[in-house]
């Protein structure tokens, strides 16, 4: 077992990625904000600013003319989905690390979570009570952030961790890592995040996003999101290494979504094409 | 019918996601023996009852190819069906390893999907051959 104290300091050693997108994600909670709010933030930022035009320029959202102020690159892409963009822009300690732990090399987290992100965005089209769309693939880009943390603790038991699940000593990996070091990474992700100051609703979704019975009624929708967002990533064959396919579905999710499997299908290839569209992009500034 | 399955690939964690996926693709009672190189796989395949072979292409002392030669070279073995794991996804080397035998060529990332169609495929073969 690990002492919660030793992972605390590692906690606190993790560098908050952007502070613009906390302050985006500060000022976006208020209902009364206005975009102005929004673009100020954005502008601040010299190379957010680049990376939104950028973005907002990208075969995924061109509309045929191009974005030259932040203005419109905000209306275009989504206050969340810019949060999103400043985040991975500025969390290479998370994102760009092998996760060891986990057998999993650099870049699979990254390639993860952004599948996972696009997933969860798509999912919400099909919830019965409408959540933000932005909201749900910033979740969804947060949601593994624990595995960074306690990958390191994991080193050395990955293979005995996959014996746990293969022998059905556990009922997924989740439980393999509480059993291992006495957490596991929602729980610790849930620690980060609040060290992060994020918002309620990232913290909960990322706390319970394996068990989404577990989240408030207030935020089941946004925890199944994700739930089945990162599902379908690893599904698609993207996942974190030895906890890939290691975890079951929560079928509860239907009384939140009219989704049939065909249209989960239709998701999955909807993320291959947002994911390969991102992935050239930043591929092509020789940023991935 | 499936029952037994040799998995050939020298990262465990790979092994592992080949089961699991083989395992949600609706091969649920297969059973699997591992082998950590084409050197290893190609004894166990001589000494067990094997219905499926999957092996990666890269592996140390014997790789996928060799070991899919030998396979087809065996007159026990011949007949072995060999699905082969590509991180390329290249017509031309998947045209090749079915030349060379290969039942089947899945590319990486491998998913449930992907291991599902080429093990029906399989299947159907079976029942019609």
């Amino acid at each position: 077992m690990i002492s919660l104290e030793t992972i605390t300091e590692r906690i606190k050693e993790k560098p908050i990625p952007s502070m613009v997108a906390f302050q985006i994600l500060k000022v976006i909670e208020d209902e009364n904000h206005s975009l102005k709010d929004v673009v100020q933030l954005v502008e601040n930022d010299a190379s957010l600013t680049s990376e939104v035009l950028r973005m907002a320029n990208s075969a995924a959202y061109y509309r045929g003319s191009e974005v030259t102020t932040i203005n419109r690159a905000v209306l275009l892409m989504g206050e969340m989905m810019v949060v999103g963009v400043a985040i991975c822009a500025s969390s290479s300690i998370v994102y760009n690390s092998p996760l060891e732990g986990y057998d999993s090399k650099t870049g699979d987290m990254w390639e993860h979570s952004l599948r996972s992100a696009i997933a969860s965005r798509e999912i919400t089209k099909f919830a019965k009570k409408s959540i933000p769309p932005g909201l749900a693939f910033t979740a969804g880009l947060l949601h593994d952030i624990g595995k960074s943390v306690i990958s390191e603790f994991l080193v050395g038991r990955t293979e005995k961790m996959t014996e746990l699940c293969e022998t059905h000593q556990v009922h997924d990996y989740l439980e393999a890592e509480q059993l291992t070091i006495g957490t596991d990474h929602c729980t610790i992700g849930y620690e980060l995040a609040k060290h992060w100051s994020l918002p309620e609703a990232l913290c909960y979704a990322i706390r319970d996003h394996h068990h989404p019975q577990h989240a408030s009624e207030e935020y089941k929708t946004l925890t199944y999101s994700v739930h089945l967002g990162d599902l379908i990533a690893m599904i698609g064959g993207s996942g974190t290494g030895a906890d890939s396919l290691a975890y079951t579905v929560d079928n509860a999710y239907e009384g939140y979504f009219d989704i049939t499997k065909e249209q989960l299908n239709k998701v999955l290839l909807i993320v291959e094409n947002d994911f390969q569209t991102i992935k050239d992009i930043l591929m092509s500034e020789g940023k991935a | 019918m499936i029952e037994t399955i040799l998995v050939a690939d020298d990262s465990s964690t790979a092994r592992m996601i080949i089961k699991r996926c083989i395992e949600i693709a609706g091969f649920m009672n297969a059973s699997f023996i591992e082998a950590t190189d084409g050197k290893e796989a190609l004894q166990l395949a001589k000494e067990n009852k094997v219905d499926l072979l999957i092996t990666d292409l890269n592996m140390p002392n014997m790789d996928g190819q060799t070991l899919m030669k030998h396979v087809k070279a065996s007159p026990r073995l011949h007949d072995l069906p060999v699905v082969v794991i590509s991180s390329a996804s290249n017509k031309k080397i998947e045209t090749e390893l079915i030349e060379n035998g290969a039942f089947a060529v899945v590319n990486k990332p491998i998913t449930p999907a992907s291991v599902a169609k080429a093990l029906d495929n399989l299947l159907q073969q079976d029942q019609w051959g």
